[in-house]
């Protein structure tokens, strides 16, 4: 069960082009592509005939070729052409989808067609975007059920152990103080870790000498986008408040785009003020972040494959878990509320 | 659902060699193997014991060595011997299946043994013509046989899928497609006149100018193929039925035995058998290659769709993929699938038949007559209670 009245992620805009791109959304096979101007498109990919993915297929102009027997799609999913036969049936067709551009991603609403909901569009990778950031895109096609995912993202004390090598230390699991707030549907998880040793990836990109005041802030948007702002500033100089010396910040955005009820497509952006000129570092300090998304992905994938094996074993939540439990409400609600229509 | 009163194909000849060869038909493991003198055995994969694959085991002379306790087991199946053990149940073994190697097929029936009948067989004869050549190969197909039999009765797919070596567009599009259905064989022909010549025919059958070309596709069940591919100068000959089983000028033949393993994994035995004056020893090598770039298109296509049926189980299974739409050109297809569901429905009412028969003939013998009367009561206190 998925929430349909939404814009996912669907792919990175650099990832869309000319040849048709195959993802399976929410269970539907999408195939993405590019009309000649540059419009992204989005279709059921699944040829009407003998349903083979049209993304095998190939673009002829602005339509888009089966590759087996060679029925023609235009951009809205109609059938244009049947060799060898002059009459096209009605009902040969493809499902269109809204599909939609900004912010380096390309969203698709998965809804009713006819009632794509310009408001809901996401603006949680606007930061990719600002002049004078720098910012890098992450793909990964991930084995587990989307939730997995937000219940990482709400309770972020795992830093403290699957994280240990880079972004992470004891501290941020043990002496947090954790503030979590809802409002509507948004739900806002602050963390804050006062007077700490610095984490191997603040000491050396923060350049602090002594210990730090942290924090965390993860943002949570249904059906499945975050916003989380880590930072951290010499220890008591304000940083709670706003100020700080040797303040220093990064933001992660994440795009969840449920694949299927144990797999998931994962997008995730790191952005942030460019703080040095020395290109070394900015390298150095994206490749320790991606290494966390690899941390966790091996989390997921492994706890995917243990719930395969007794979906009915007992879980227990623990005092951190308040963010997760309240994100796993709201969509829950947000389900009933799709489904009473 | 499969036909199982059928020969199909479970090797190549030259696939069963000196060791057991283990494959999966009809949802059924079956072990190969050949006795001291080449003749094949087709025995159940699965010792009566604890059930480990007897291809796993050692032959000893014509019997076989299970693995594991080291039962041995004779070429009809009849166990034979237990390592310490003098006496056992003399029904004790496995399933023995009847095999026939001819023309580089090994076949297995699959189906009641006393109806196993040889001349059932269907021969491919040029597969061992000194005078044709062959390239062949065994493909594990991770999809339905029932979409590599729509595949093949629909070559206006030629055109593009394989637009690189034997496909032009005018497969598709100049194509006078005709299909004929006697008894459970349907058969396609499609005749293109006065078209220019796909890569393959050009470079092999050396026609600079346009052309006729016809393909015949003749499907006989349960999944066997015979095609046929000619090609000659237009205006030789009046285009025509007279031609479609010769190969004119140029032209070759290709033939697909087709073996169901399981709902969602199929064995495909397919060779190409041409004439050798047709292709030089020379150009044999190019020519295999572009023959086996096409099978393996078809193997993509055939995965692409099992997966695309596998995202949506709610959907349409294989049998009726086709259930949202029709063109013109699937009419061999939906012949081919009435055919095959007709034979399932007749197999399945012979099946009744035959075991009604055979328990009529035991009922007076084994049945006592106290528990007829006992349903009888049931009946009479039913109609009471109705």
């Amino acid at each position: 069960m998925f929430l349909r009245n939404y814009w996912y992620l669907a792919a990175w805009a650099r990832d869309v082009g000319r040849d048709p791109l195959g993802r399976v959304m929410l269970g539907e096979p999408v195939v993405l592509f590019r009309k000649q101007d540059g419009t992204p498109v989005a279709l059921e990919d699944r040829c009407i005939h003998r349903r083979l993915p049209l993304s095998m297929g190939k673009m002829i102009g602005d339509e888009l070729q089966c590759h087996y027997h060679g029925l023609v799609f235009d951009c809205a999913g109609a059938c244009v052409k049947i060799p060898g036969q002059d009459r096209i049936p009605k009902s040969a067709r493809v499902k269109s989808y809204p599909v939609i551009e900004r912010n380096q991603c390309v969203f698709v609403w998965m809804g009713d067609p006819a009632k794509p909901d310009q408001s809901k569009i996401p603006t949680h990778f606007n930061l990719l975007d600002e002049e004078g950031w720098t910012s890098s895109l992450v793909y990964r096609p991930v084995q587990g059920h989307y939730e997995l995912i937000n219940d990482n993202l709400l309770d972020l004390s795992h830093l403290a152990t699957v994280h240990a090598s880079t972004v992470g230390t004891g501290h941020v699991a043990d002496f947090a103080d954790v503030e979590t707030e809802h409002k509507g549907q948004h739900i806002k998880v602050s963390r804050w870790t006062m007077d700490v040793p610095a984490a191997t990836t603040y000491q050396k990109f923060g350049d602090y000498d002594g210990n730090i005041d942290r924090w965390q802030v993860s943002e949570y948007f249904p059906p499945s986008y975050f916003r989380i702002n880590n930072g951290a500033a010499s220890v008591n100089t304000g940083a709670r408040e706003g100020k700080g010396e040797k303040r220093w910040d990064f933001w992660v955005s994440h795009g969840i785009t449920p694949e299927s009820e144990t797999s998931t497509h994962y997008f995730w952006a790191l952005a942030h003020r460019t703080w040095t000129n020395n290109q070394d570092d900015i390298e150095e300090f994206h490749r320790q972040c991606h290494h966390v998304v690899g941390e966790d992905l091996a989390v997921f994938d492994a706890q995917q494959a243990c719930i395969d094996l007794d979906p009915s074993a007992p879980t227990l939540d623990i005092r951190y878990d308040a963010g997760p439990m309240m994100a796993r409400r709201i969509i829950d609600e947000l389900l009933e509320a799709e489904a009473a229509g | 659902m499969f036909l199982r009163n059928h020969w199909y194909v479970a090797a190549w000849s030259d696939e069963l060699g000196k060791d057991p060869l283990a494959v999966k038909m009809l949802n059924e493991d079956v072990m190969l193997y050949r006795k001291q003198d080449g003749t094949p055995v087709a025995l159940e994969d699965r010792c009566a014991h604890r059930r480990l694959p007897l291809s796993e085991g050692k032959l000893r002379g014509d019997t076989v060595e299970c693995a594991y306790h080291g039962l041995v087991y004779d070429c009809s199946g009849t166990c034979i011997k237990i390592p310490g053990q003098g006496r056992w149940p003399k029904k004790l073994g496995v399933k023995s299946y009847p095999v026939v190697e001819r023309h580089q097929f090994i076949y297995v029936w699959m189906g009641d043994v006393e109806d196993a009948d040889e001349a059932l067989i269907i021969d491919f004869p040029l597969l061992t013509n000194p005078e044709w050549g062959v390239t062949k190969i065994h493909l594990d197909i991770k999809a339905n046989y029932l979409l590599i039999i729509d595949n093949l009765l629909e070559l206006s797919h030629v055109a593009y899928l394989h637009s690189s070596t034997i496909g032009n567009a005018p497969v598709a599009e100049n194509a006078d497609v005709a299909f004929h259905r006697e008894g459970n064989a349907v058969r396609v022909m499609r005749e293109m006149v006065d078209v220019p010549a796909a890569r393959t025919y050009a470079e092999f059958g050396g026609e600079a100018a346009n052309f006729d070309r016809w393909q015949t596709s003749e499907f006989r069940p349960p999944a066997y193929f015979l095609i046929n591919n000619g090609s000659e100068a237009t205006g030789l000959r009046q285009p025509g039925d007279h031609r479609l089983w010769d190969r004119g000028e140029w032209g070759f033949q290709v033939y697909h035995g087709i073996t169901p393993a399981t709902e969602k994994t199929t064995h495909q035995f397919w060779a190409i058998c041409h004439p050798l004056a047709m292709v030089p020893k020379k150009g044999r090598k190019e020519f295999y290659r572009q023959c086996h770039e096409v099978i393996w298109e078809d193997v993509g296509v055939y995965q692409a769709q099992q997966v695309s049926l596998d995202t949506d189980p709610e959907g349409p299974s294989a049998d009726d993929v086709n259930a949202k739409v029709r063109i013109n050109y699937d009419g061999a297809f939906f012949e081919a699938r009435r055919v095959i569901k007709r034979m399932l429905k007749e197999e399945a009412a012979a099946a009744k038949a035959k075991k009604a028969r055979k328990s009529k003939k035991r009922t007076p013998k084994k049945s006592p007559v106290g528990w007829i009367s006992v349903r009888g009561e049931q009946r009479a206190l039913q109609q009471a209670a109705e």
